[in-house]
């Protein structure tokens, strides 16, 4: 490997620590860095030590977990619909499993932390499924526009569902407005422990498909030609999809917009091969949440904006700026 | 149709008269026309030819009204056109572009009805004067008998005749129409240019863009052939269709022959194995 | 289709009426006074329907008077003309961008709408409630304008772009709407949480002049925006040719458009779906001219809205679900089948 082609993940990875380093020393009690590696490294019983080692490490490890599956999850689907728009929100993920976990929790009484990522996994493949089932009746979709709108249309649906189960259960409508907004604030290290194996069976399964993806950004013909299955191919993208977003959604909820804002800043600087889209995705989604979620607990404080509101209004643009690009 | 000539040739003389002075067009970054002069006639069919982009359509498109001159002007019957107020236009000249909507489930007559708005108000919708000009089109144009069916259900060349019935609801001196025969199988644009040739033998002045050039020498009075956003030839089909006018216009190495039948001239290009 | 013709004042008034479609709007005119009575009656204090009728004609208890007359009745009639107004500006933006699938709701118009009377009144807390339509309006034009300098450029996949651009436009406004509610006091918040799930649950006499006001404005709009709108479905070229001023009667019908969903959002909040399905249920219903088409729509949103906040109260007791719900629950399903059908034809 050349010098220039280590430059850039070698990059990422700094930023990596310095967005941990930030993450966990910011906020409404603004620790040191030297008081916060302190406590990492031995402990103690300090109030410091306290917040550093049982709200932000945990909060710090779901953001780089939720924000790498994301933004691999909105790569994958990129790479396997051949749809530059692609992402788990747009696509009706996010709102089928956020619909399955208020259903869970209300109706069913599931709250154990361990069934959070099988309810919203359970969830994320049905919201795609319909959009998916929606988008080939109505012709394949070889356009932008079709699953979008077939994501638009499942999305208003599952989401007034969610609202009226939470309007039906007052008692977990407080707990749950928070979270529905994308947001890392109830995330402690338990839930970062079960969710952590979802997050990795995905991003392996990621790894293993991304050259694959590569070839059939090339069409199914070309690819087939080239000894690509491409309906395995695809299954195995929509498994490790629907993997990474339920570990996304069991963490931080419904976070919009982060499986499209990074895949395509990434293509900006590692090209379009998806063997080196897909690492470098993860590391920049951990990153971009990382610092979303810092930026939500200092811009305002002491209120608290949700991670997810800061990444739909960085993303909405450039969804925007995409769709002025493409179509 | 005798009735429907009687309509309009009694003014046509003035009225049907188009005079373009030094007109000049942008289109985005492009010089679309450069000091354009040309002079339309009442009972005449003028064919504008040229290549893909040397400013055809444009000429069409800013005399209807539809795209604004940067500068020069265009008469109408002797009044500037830019004078006359969007309505009164409408009532001298009818415009068909070339690839109209296709509204959904709209019924023949409906079509040809919207013909008739720049002769209705806006609480008076109909009147025997509304009725007797539709099915003058619609008899005109050869589609009475379907005048009930959705146009959707229709073949391409019904349909582009269903357009030009609405045109000719209008009831106005002068047609203009981009590239009518476009798309449509050879017998049908045959139809079409005989029904656009007896239109101008009953003493409209119809206007065409095209661009297959033996169909224009075949029916056209009249031929203005641009290039570059000038015009470069005009005359009669005769005095235009040279070889040396093709080569220049269309870059075209043909051979002219006299169809032995009409003696009009028609083109074979030169086809090197 | 039948056309019965009316002529009157020496011919100067010469109406086409379509009679299978006069016939609809009585039939439709018929269930919205159904829906009145209805939602007159329900509630957590269930009154018959001869004592609802005489409450309005001032012979009942005072207890049914009072509930029929100051809060059922102002609601119902809330109701009745925020889904009308929807309706309406749903169908104007659908003929103006001829894109069968445009909505106020779906393109952020709405929520633009409803970005500013959230500002409104988290911002100046002591404006009066009057300002929230002119404010509704400018973050309404606002949007529209935004999506149309986004979208514009070559007319090739112009109405693409344009839904696509404003679907990301409402997702932007909505987060930032949630973005100033955590920044406002809770009260507020709160207040303002309730109306962005369109509820016209609150609404009082003050909203129902409002609306009597906005629907007047509305009918002398429909009135002078029917035959453009009919030339409009011809395409810009033809519309140009047939003499109307095609740029001017555009952006009167938008302006129109935002000005009648920005008057229904400030009292009922951003209901969705109704000003898209509202005129194709109207198309269905009966075949006419542009005219009656926008009465027809005007009814069924009516009939919508006022439907679902019935809906809402007498379906979940007293959990006071939001009309605004019930519509996205019946309406996203109904949007996924039109668009079915206007994707498949577009593909083929």
């Amino acid at each position: 490997m050349t010098g220039r082609t280590l430059a850039a993940p070698a990059a990422l990875g700094l930023l990596l620590l310095a967005a941990l380093g930030w993450h966990v020393t910011a906020g409404a009690h603004a620790v040191p860095i030297g008081a916060a590696l302190d406590a990492l490294w031995s402990g103690g019983d300090s109030y410091e030590a306290a917040v550093v080692t049982q709200i932000r490490l945990p909060r710090a490890l779901g953001a780089v977990l939720a924000g790498a599956a994301l933004a691999v999850a909105g790569a994958l689907m990129q790479g396997a619909t051949r749809n530059p728009l692609a992402e788990p929100g747009l696509f009706g993920l996010l709102a089928g499993a956020a619909l399955a976990v208020v259903a869970g929790q209300g109706l069913f009484g599931i709250d154990t932390p361990a069934a959070l990522p099988v309810l919203a996994a359970a969830g994320a493949a049905g919201g795609a499924a319909m959009v998916l089932v929606l988008t080939l009746a109505a012709g394949g979709g070889a356009g932008l526009l079709t699953p979008i709108l077939a994501g638009a249309a499942v999305t208003a649906f599952l989401a007034a569902l969610t609202m009226l189960l939470n309007l039906l259960d007052a008692r977990s409508f407080e707990d749950l407005r928070v979270w529905l907004s994308g947001s890392l604030a109830g995330v402690r290290m338990p839930l970062v422990a079960t969710v952590a194996p979802a997050v990795a069976v995905g991003g392996a399964l990621a790894l293993a498909v991304a050259p694959k993806l590569t070839v059939l950004a090339l069409g199914d013909e070309t690819a087939q030609a080239l000894g690509v299955r491409v309906g395995r191919t695809r299954a195995a993208a929509f498994a490790a999809v629907v993997a990474l977003t339920a570990g996304a959604v069991a963490l931080a909820g419904p976070l919009a917009f982060v499986g499209l804002t990074v895949p395509h800043a990434a293509r900006l600087v590692f090209g379009t091969g998806y063997a080196r889209l897909v690492p470098a995705s993860a590391l920049l989604g951990a990153v971009y949440l990382l610092a979303a979620d810092t930026l939500g607990r200092t811009l305002l404080a002491p209120a608290e904006v949700s991670a997810g509101i800061l990444t739909a209004l960085v993303g909405a643009p450039v969804f925007v700026a995409l769709i002025r690009a493409r179509a | 149709m005798a009735d429907a000539a009687t309509a309009t040739s009694t003014a046509s003389d003035i009225s049907g008269r188009i005079a373009v002075r030094g007109l000049s067009v942008r289109r985005g970054d492009t010089q679309a026309l450069r000091d354009v002069d040309m002079d339309v006639a009442p009972g005449e069919m003028t064919v504008l030819l040229g290549r893909n982009g040397c400013g055809k359509s444009t000429l069409l498109r800013a005399i209807a009204g539809v795209l604004r001159p940067g500068a020069g002007t265009v008469e109408i019957g002797g009044v500037p056109r830019a004078r006359l107020s969007a309505r009164k236009a409408a009532r001298r000249l009818a415009f068909l572009p070339q690839a109209p909507i296709l509204p959904e489930g709209m019924r023949v007559r409906d079509l040809v009805a919207q013909g008739r708005h720049p002769h209705r108000g806006l609480v008076r919708h109909w009147s025997a004067a509304d009725d007797a000009a539709i099915e003058r089109a619609l008899r005109a144009t050869d589609v009475a008998d379907f005048a009930d069916r959705p146009l959707d259900a229709l073949s391409g060349g019904q349909r582009q005749r269903c357009w030009i019935a609405m045109t000719l609801a209008q009831e106005t001196p002068i047609l203009l129409l981009d590239e009518p025969t476009t798309w449509l199988d050879l017998a049908v644009q045959l139809d079409i240019m005989r029904l656009l040739a007896r239109l101008a033998r009953e003493g409209r002045t119809v206007l065409v863009v095209l661009h297959d050039l033996n169909l224009a020498a075949a029916f056209a009075d009249r031929i203005v052939m641009l290039r570059e956003g000038r015009v470069d030839a005009r005359g009669t089909p005769t005095e235009v269709m040279t070889e040396a006018t093709l080569g220049r216009v269309f870059g075209l190495d043909a051979q002219v022959i006299a169809d032995p039948r009409t003696g009009r001239p028609v083109c074979l290009p030169r086809i090197a194995a | 289709m039948r056309v019965l013709r009316v002529s009157t004042l020496g011919h100067r008034v010469a109406l086409e009426v379509p009679a299978r479609a006069a016939t609809a709007l009585a039939l439709l005119c018929g269930l919205l006074l159904v829906l009145l009575l209805a939602s007159l009656g329900t509630g957590s204090t269930a009154i018959g329907l001869g004592e609802a009728l005489s409450a309005l004609a001032g012979s009942a208890s005072d207890r049914a008077t009072l509930v029929a007359t100051e809060f059922r009745l102002p609601r119902a009639l809330t109701a009745l003309m925020a889904g009308g107004l929807l309706a309406v500006s749903g169908a104007l933006l659908q003929g103006t961008t001829r894109n069968p699938l445009a909505d106020p709701a779906l393109v952020g118009v709405s929520q633009g709408a409803g970005l500013a009377v959230i500002v409104l009144v988290v911002l100046v807390p002591a404006a009066s409630d009057a300002w929230r339509a002119p404010a509704a309006f400018g973050g309404g034009l606002a949007v529209a304008g935004v999506i149309l300098a986004l979208s514009g450029g070559e007319a090739r996949g112009a109405q693409v772009r344009f839904l696509l651009t404003g679907i990301g436009l409402a997702a932007f406004l909505a987060a930032a709407t949630t973005a100033i509610l955590t920044y406002g006091r809770i009260t507020e918040a709160h207040e303002a949480l309730g109306w962005l799930s369109g509820s016209v649950r609150a609404a009082a006499w003050d909203e129902v002049r409002r609306l009597v006001l906005a629907t007047l404005a509305a009918a002398l709009l429909c009135a002078m925006a029917a035959r453009p709108l009919a030339a409009l479905r011809l395409g810009e070229d033809v519309a140009t040719g047939l003499g109307h001023r095609v740029a001017r009667v555009r952006t009167g019908l938008l302006v129109a458009s935002v000005a009648l969903a920005s008057a229904s959002v400030a009292v009922a909040g951003p209901v969705t779906f109704v000003g898209l399905l509202a005129p194709h249920a109207a198309r269905r219903i009966a075949p006419s001219g542009p005219g009656l088409h926008l009465a027809l729509t005007w009814c069924v949103g009516a009939a919508l809205v006022m439907g679902a906040d019935l809906a809402g109260r007498a379906a979940f007791g007293t959990a006071h679900v939001p009309a605004g719900l019930v519509t996205a629950l019946v309406g996203a399903p109904c949007f996924a089948l039109l668009m079915l059908r206007t994707q498949r034809k577009d593909g083929s």
